[in-house]
């Protein structure tokens, strides 16, 4: 029976619907002249059933001698299909193209997956695997994974176990790492070091963490002075220093501190003057493309992104200008003035840094505008420095001397 | 025409396959008439349907009640 569906579809099959009373008589001389028909259905005035493609004209003729009537319902099989497929041709074509490239897509890698690392950074992971020619998107047959696994290994001597594995159109990179080396190089790499102060201030707050405090919550601090000692004193039963314990000062200081601020903006100022505008162009470029073309080529074009989430489109808006002097008004340079401090305040907020007060004033003259003054901020201070100068050991003297 | 043995292999209510048959004598819904080598089969029942017919084989499907010959 699946055969007879599968020759029926290739050869192509009709279903008719036939309208005789002498039905009986009409199938005995279809039978007796060797033609097959099936899904015979008898209803009350008509009767169904399907015939292959090729038999229908002797079907005709039988219906002739018998005084039927032949009426075709529905067309089935490739032949019918093949001449629909020929009236949407675009249809079909693009069909076949979606599975075409469906096809030839899942034959790359598009990702790369890196799991399990802390030491080695991804990116440098991934410029190795860029070198073995594993870049996304490459062929799947190009990744042997298991000599993969060995080069990583070997690469990178901190991996203990490697797992490259296909999964899709993913590769996924697991390692895990040595992290009793891990350890053993940060202690080796922990050098003794006090905190010290890189600003003139007053001490706000501090805690100590590890190292001795050197100064304390409104103490005035100068530039380089320690604020956390390195150096932890033991003491004897007799609260005598008889020794020095060298380590790494850490801890969180926060100082109130000024930052000095000037800036001097001429009154007579350049300014472009377009002359000729051109008609803006859009291009699809991503900007790091953009990136690849000297910048010359962009000094007299404005680039407009068009979609910041993509960062794909982009238009260039292209025109030709002149340099020309104009002298600023008084209200227009203390606008600049006053963007420039806001400009400060912003990057100096972006540190992390609360500002106290603002001290800044604006003098202008006729051949500038000087903005000068100093922020006060609190904000958090101390940076290593590593400790150079062996302590002076009396409580070491008078346990010997005991 | 030299007829052979006529078989006729069935699987009540299902299906009812006959081979070697001689001559349709009638065709409907509820009953299918057939002639054989030296009889007449009735097959009786509801929604008959001739699944496969060619010379020398017919397959009836639909709810086959009764199959009766007839000298």
């Amino acid at each position: 029976m699946a055969e007879d569906a599968v020759k029926a579809f290739f050869y192509g099959s009709l279903t008719i619907e036939i309208v005789t009373e002498e039905l009986e008589r009409f199938l005995n001389i279809c039978s007796y002249n060797d033609l097959i028909l099936w899904d015979l259905q008898a209803e009350d005035k008509s009767t169904k059933f399907c015939v292959y493609k090729k038999d229908f004209e002797k079907y005709e003729e039988i219906g002739k001698k018998t005084s039927c009537r032949l009426h075709i319902i529905k067309e089935n099989g490739w032949p019918y299909l093949f001449r629909k497929i020929k009236a949407r041709k675009s249809f079909f074509f693009g069909i076949f193209l979606g599975i075409f490239l469906i096809i030839a897509a899942s034959q790359c890698i598009w990702r790369v997956e890196i799991y399990g690392n802390f030491y080695y950074g991804e990116d440098t992971i991934r410029r190795f695997l860029r070198t073995e020619g594993i870049n996304s998107p490459c062929m799947k047959n190009q990744i042997n994974c298991l000599s993969l696994a060995a080069d990583i290994r070997k690469e990178f001597p901190r991996v203990v176990w490697v797992s490259v594995k296909r999964k899709g159109a993913y590769l996924t990179v697991e390692l895990k790492e040595n992290e009793l080396i891990e350890e053993k190089s940060e202690e080796t790499n922990l050098a003794a070091a006090d905190l010290v102060s890189e600003y003139n201030g007053k001490v706000v707050s501090i805690v100590t963490r590890n190292g001795t405090a050197q100064v304390k919550t409104g103490d005035l601090c100068s530039k380089g002075q320690i604020m956390i000692s390195g150096m932890i004193p033991l003491v004897n039963e007799a609260s005598e220093v008889y020794d020095y314990e060298k380590t790494k000062a850490d801890g969180d200081v926060f100082l109130q501190y000024k930052i000095y601020y000037y800036n001097e903006i001429p009154r007579i100022q350049e300014i472009k003057v377009i002359k000729k505008e051109q008609k803006s162009v859009s291009v699809f470029l991503g900007h790091h493309l953009c990136g690849m073309f000297p910048q010359k080529w962009f000094d007299r074009s404005q680039f407009i992104l068009v979609n910041e989430n993509t960062k794909w489109g982009m238009k260039i808006h292209s025109f030709t200008y002149e340099k020309e002097k104009n002298i600023c008004s008084e209200k227009e340079i203390k606008a600049m003035a006053v963007e420039g401090i806001n400009r400060e305040l912003a990057r100096i907020r972006k540190k992390g840094v609360q500002i106290l007060k603002n001290d800044v004033t604006i003098d202008i003259n006729d051949a500038s505008c000087i903005s000068k003054g100093t922020f006060t901020v609190i904000g958090k201070a101390g940076v290593p420095k590593a400790i150079t100068a062996e302590p002076v050991l009396d409580g070491k003297d008078i346990m010997n001397e005991q | 025409m030299n007829y052979e043995k006529v078989y006729l292999c069935y699987q009540i209510p299902e299906w009812v396959c006959v081979e070697n048959y001689k001559k349709l004598l009638m065709c409907t819904s509820d009953q299918i008439i057939l002639s054989l080598k030296d009889c007449r089969v009735e097959i009786e029942g509801k929604h008959l349907q001739i699944k496969y017919y060619s010379k020398n084989e017919m397959r009836i499907e639909g709810c086959i009640e009764t199959i009766s010959y007839h000298k």
